[in-house]
């Protein structure tokens, strides 16, 4: 044949394969990976975060074209049970991973590491997690920083001297990361009181909405400035400052939120679509992640978004506070 | 010998090899067997609104394609499209009914579309699964034939949703803006009865037509309520109410849109579209169907997407089943598809239906979670789904954002018998267990006046109660001299009667219209003459009358429609009213013509005459529904195209035949619990008796000699 004719064919060949993807380390058609991911117990729906990594990862299934398997469990019971079945699927064959979506799954995936398959047959990606020592993918999304912002910002606030954070619960975690950096930053810049409420000992806080709007009705009698820290709750938070739009301010979490009350003044984002986009990336083509990745304020995956309504009275303060954000957040992360 | 190439060949070599690659991709694996099935879509297709549905469909049947691909046999939708705005909507059902490479219609969208389609596939049972429609009558009326799927809850629903924002928003005073057309009619027939479970104040309900419109909605900017209610019929009306409330700004009621104006037309109004708000049907939160949808369209769905998103999927699902057990029937594979028995998958997307679509090869069904949430329907009636989600929207700088999701209640509903509306009556009325104080003379004889106020084929429910009552009183001893009958009787010869000669309560029951004697026919009346029949006042006219005495105990049983403050009588302006009643009842009571006297009212609104009965010894009224409140039809024949009888009515006559001797405590709470859509309401109980002591057997039952002969 000659060399002429040849690259003609293996020109076509090649334009075929860019057509169904990215022609770096295409997978072959046979080789589809697939992906299953375990949202928190209620979690998908939440508007908030849940919402934000399911946005995430179809927005790279749709690019990179795997198989993609959702699970929003009702109970960490059913959630340990599909993700010990996944563990146990001895049929399925190729490229799998399992996403767990948060960081109360850490024990579960302790318990049963024992089960994780070895990598060829599949591999784990653990959602807000500190742990090294998990033979798992782990990365988390430090918010210590960008919740210092907020709290220095909240200050700033009519009223706001006295302040609340409001947490899904009591556990370590991301939520007592949040509350911690709130609470600094409020009371480094003049914040005169802060209480903290609990809306759950466990993983139900997150799914509260109820209770936490009828706790706003106490809120609203003592305090200028409500954080919530709730996942899916915070949207009982929305709706009351929606019915009563003159009362406290308060703050979108995870994504911006300034759409949904007039009172959110600021949200603490998290962008964890483009975390586990860039993830998931890497592993469809064949590359491998990094093991164990911190994505703080540094990073520009987490941020503070003023609201609209609200730029000129903030004006630029949290631009002048991001430097002494991200310090704040590396020295809490080195105590840890 | 040297081999020359052309550029030209070349170039087409290339683009055939390119040609190739992508015909492969797109050519069934070999031995793949697909079955193609056929279904119709009746939607509207303006302008606005086409390129949304068709987006939606390519979606669907992209993964219902792609869903399929590992497997040997597949099937495979074709989509026919017809405008329902541009369509003579009994025509084409009858059309598409009676064709057999038809194995589904989807839509139509607008509830009285879906009713006129209806009426058609119920003749074939031609599978018609609707995404959209939610009048409670178009539900109501057919789920007695499986055919119907309707893929919403019933705007009995959406009211209550409605409501309770209102709530939410410390509303005290509600009012209700609905068209006179079906999808208008749940909400009316509701408004009042739910507005008041939820201790809000009615301020008004008003119906407009294309005639009245704007003075209806000149009403409600002007009235007294704080949030109005407001469902519109189309974009048209939404563009009036809001013109209306941006006059009155700042000085009328706080408005809340029904599903309609959740329309990408909206955002066309600008700024005055501006804070709108309202509910609507949408995607189920849990179901990551939104986002997706943001992601490959850049906005998010409207105009019930979601439910025909699911509506395509479930006829995927159906036409699967249909295609492994080698059967036809589209009706029965959806049961099995939708029985909730088995675990729970989200199946919108490409793998949940991959999943699907394997699990029915192997006749393991899952529990089906689609677009907008679980499809659970009631295993009896299989008509609609059982729980919806619902979403609170505001337009915000041109663009529709969800505030939040509101379900209709936390609990599933799942009676069979009350498949979607099953509601559990609250606020019953409480009863003196003590003796009343009221003196009767010993019982002497039974008069019967039973009053069916309404003529024509569409009322035939009103005429069947009053001869199903005329039985029961002959079945227990009454005479035809005692019993004054009054009606039409324009319904055994009926030319839409297709069993000439027969009249029945329910499609099953005993023909009624047999050894009986109408006394009056009832367009030879008018109200005053009830008071003189009554009063005993014989005449070359009314020369049958009650003949009552003060040992006498005279029941009165009236059925037909109703206005606020009178019974409607036939086709005369005025009818029976307040005063009137009034006046009779104290007329009577002076004249001693009665011992004890008892009526039971089946129509819209009676509690606003039965209420003159306070005060007037010896008198009890019962009544269908509170003073603002419609009563419900119930039975429904698809056969006939009518209701054939009443729900208070229905359960009345059960209970007398049961229980004749039951107390009348005991039948209110009978009645209370069953007559669903309205509250049941007893009048005048302090000067009648002890409830828990008397009964209906006073009325109800004659012994053979307490009769008059």
């Amino acid at each position: 044949m000659k060399p002429y004719f040849l690259f003609t064919i293996l020109f076509a060949l090649a334009a075929c394969q860019d057509e169904s993807g990215p022609a770096e380390e295409q997978v072959a058609p046979q080789d589809v990976p697939d992906v299953t991911v375990i949202h928190s117990p209620n979690g998908l729906g939440d508007r908030g975060y849940n919402d934000n990594l399911y946005k995430g990862i179809r927005e790279c299934k749709n690019e990179y074209g795997f198989r993609l398997e959702t699970h929003s469990p009702l109970s960490m019971d059913e959630a340990e049970q599909l993700m010990t079945d996944w563990m146990n699927d001895s049929v399925s064959d190729g490229k799998r991973l399992l996403i767990l979506g948060s960081s109360d799954f850490e024990p579960m995936l302790r318990a049963h590491a024992g089960l994780i398959p070895d990598k060829a047959r599949g591999e784990v990606l653990l959602l807000e997690s500190r742990a090294t020592d998990l033979p798992a993918y782990t990365f988390y999304l430090p918010i210590y920083g960008a919740c210092y912002q907020a709290g220095s910002a909240a200050v700033l606030l009519p009223n706001s001297f006295i302040s609340a954070v409001v947490c899904a619960n009591p556990l370590e975690g991301p939520v007592a990361d949040g509350r911690r950096g709130f609470e600094a930053g409020f009371k480094d810049n003049g914040g005169m009181l802060l209480d903290t409420y609990y809306l759950s000992d466990d993983d139900r806080g997150y799914a509260m909405a109820d209770s936490l709007y009828r706790l706003c009705y106490a809120l609203e009698q003592n305090y200028g400035f409500v954080f919530p820290i709730a996942g899916g709750s915070s949207q009982g938070l929305l709706r009351f400052t929606r019915e009563y739009p003159r009362t406290f301010y308060t703050a979108g979490m995870d994504v911006d939120q300034s759409d949904y009350s007039s009172r959110v003044t600021l949200s603490v984002v998290k962008h964890i679509d483009r975390a586990v986009y860039n993830f998931l990336a890497q592993w469809a083509c064949g590359q491998t992640p990094p093991a164990h990745q911190r994505l703080g304020l540094s990073s520009g995956l987490v941020e503070v978004v003023i609201a609209p309504s609200y730029e000129q009275f903030f004006n630029g303060y949290v631009e002048t506070t991001l430097e002494t954000a991200i310090q704040k957040e590396d020295a809490y992360e080195d105590t840890l | 010998m040297k081999t020359r190439y052309n550029p030209t060949l070349l170039l087409i070599a290339v683009l055939l090899l390119l040609g190739a690659c992508s015909e492969e991709t797109a050519l069934p694996e070999i031995g793949t067997e697909t079955t193609e099935y056929h279904v119709a879509v009746v939607l509207p297709l303006d302008d606005d609104n086409r390129a949304r549905w068709e987006r939606t469909a390519q979606w669907a049947l992209e993964n219902i394609e792609s869903a399929q691909k590992d497997m040997g046999r597949q099937v495979r939708l074709t989509l026919e499209w017809h405008d329902e705005n541009e369509s003579d909507m009994s025509r084409l059902g009858q059309e598409l009914a009676t064709r057999d490479d038809v194995c589904a219609i989807v839509g139509p969208y607008s509830s009285s579309h879906a009713q006129e389609m209806a009426y058609q596939c119920a003749k074939t049972y031609k599978t018609l699964i609707v995404p959209t429609a939610s009048s409670a009558e178009l539900v109501r009326a057919f789920s007695s034939r499986r055919f119907l799927w309707a893929l919403t809850e019933t705007d009995i629903s959406q009211c209550e949703v409605l409501l309770a924002k209102a709530v939410s928003y410390q509303a005290r005073r509600v009012a209700l803006l609905a068209p006179s057309d079906i999808y208008g009619q749940t909400f009316s027939d509701w408004f009042a009865f739910q507005a008041q479970e939820l201790g809000l104040e009615t301020d008004d309900i008003l119906t407009y037509t294309a005639g009245n419109r704007d003075d209806c909605i000149e009403q409600i900017m002007t009235g007294n309520a704080d949030y109005a209610i407001c469902v519109p019929s189309g974009m048209e009306d939404v563009q009036a109410m809001l013109e209306s409330n941006q006059r009155h700004s700042g000085n009328c009621p706080r408005l809340l849109f029904s599903d309609v104006a959740f329309n990408p037309q909206l955002l066309n109004l600008g700024v005055m579209a501006q804070n709108a708000e309202g509910v609507a049907m949408y995607a189920a939160p849990e179901s990551g169907f939104e986002i997706a949808y943001g992601l490959r369209f850049g906005e998010t769905p409207t105009g019930n997407e979601t439910q025909f998103y699911d509506a395509l999927m479930l006829c995927a699902f159906a036409a699967a089943d249909c295609m492994q057990r080698q059967n036809e029937d589209m009706n029965d594979a959806l049961a099995r598809i939708v029985d909730n028995s088995h675990p729970r998958l989200i199946t919108w997307d490409e793998e949940g239906m991959e999943r699907e679509f394997t699990g029915i090869a192997s006749g393991n069904y899952y529990n089906i979670y689609g677009a907008g949430g679980e499809l659970d329907f009631d295993k009896t009636v299989y008509t609609n789904v059982l729980q919806s989600t619902y979403c609170n929207w505001v337009v915000n700088e041109g663009k529709f954002v969800i505030q939040d999701f509101c379900t209709s209640d936390g609990s599933r509903r799942s009676d069979a018998s009350l498949a979607g509306w099953n509601w559990k009556a609250q606020m019953e009325q409480e009863f003196n267990d003590t003796p009343s104080g009221m003196e009767y003379a010993a019982l002497g004889g039974h008069w019967a006046l039973l009053v069916a106020a309404s003529e024509g084929w569409t009322n035939y429910r009103h005429q069947a109660d009053v001869l199903d009552m005329y039985q029961i009183l002959k079945n227990h001893g009454y005479d035809d001299r005692h019993i004054i009958l009054i009606m039409a009787d324009d319904l055994a010869y009926n030319t839409y009667n297709p069993t000439a000669g027969e009249v029945r309560v329910s499609p099953d029951g005993p023909n009624l219209y047999h050894d009986i004697s109408i006394d009056y026919k009832l367009g030879d009346l008018k109200p005053e003459d009830i008071t003189a029949i009554l009063n005993g006042e014989r005449s070359e006219r009314l020369p049958e009358v009650i003949e009552g005495s003060p040992g006498d105990n005279v029941l009165v049983f009236w059925s037909g429609h109703g206005l606020s403050g009178e019974f409607v009588f036939g086709n005369l302006p005025e009818g029976f009213t307040n005063e009137l009643m009034g006046t009779t009842l104290r007329q009577l009571s002076q004249e001693r013509k009665y011992r004890k006297m008892l009526w039971l009212i089946e129509t819209c609104y009676s509690s606003s005459v039965a209420k003159a009965a306070i005060g007037v010894p010896g008198v009890l009224c019962i009544a269908a529904a509170d003073e603002k409140e419609t009563s419900k039809a119930d039975v429904y024949s698809t056969e006939l195209n009518v209701w054939m009888s009443n729900r208070f009515t229905s359960t009345l006559t059960e209970a007398i035949r049961e229980e004749p001797q039951i107390s009348f405590r005991d039948l209110y709470y009978r009645l209370v619990r069953n007559t669903i859509g309205s509250h049941v309401r007893v009048f005048n109980e302090d000067l009648f008796d002890n409830l828990y002591q008397t009964g209906l057997g006073e009325f109800v039952t004659v012994a053979p000699q307490a009769g008059k002969d």
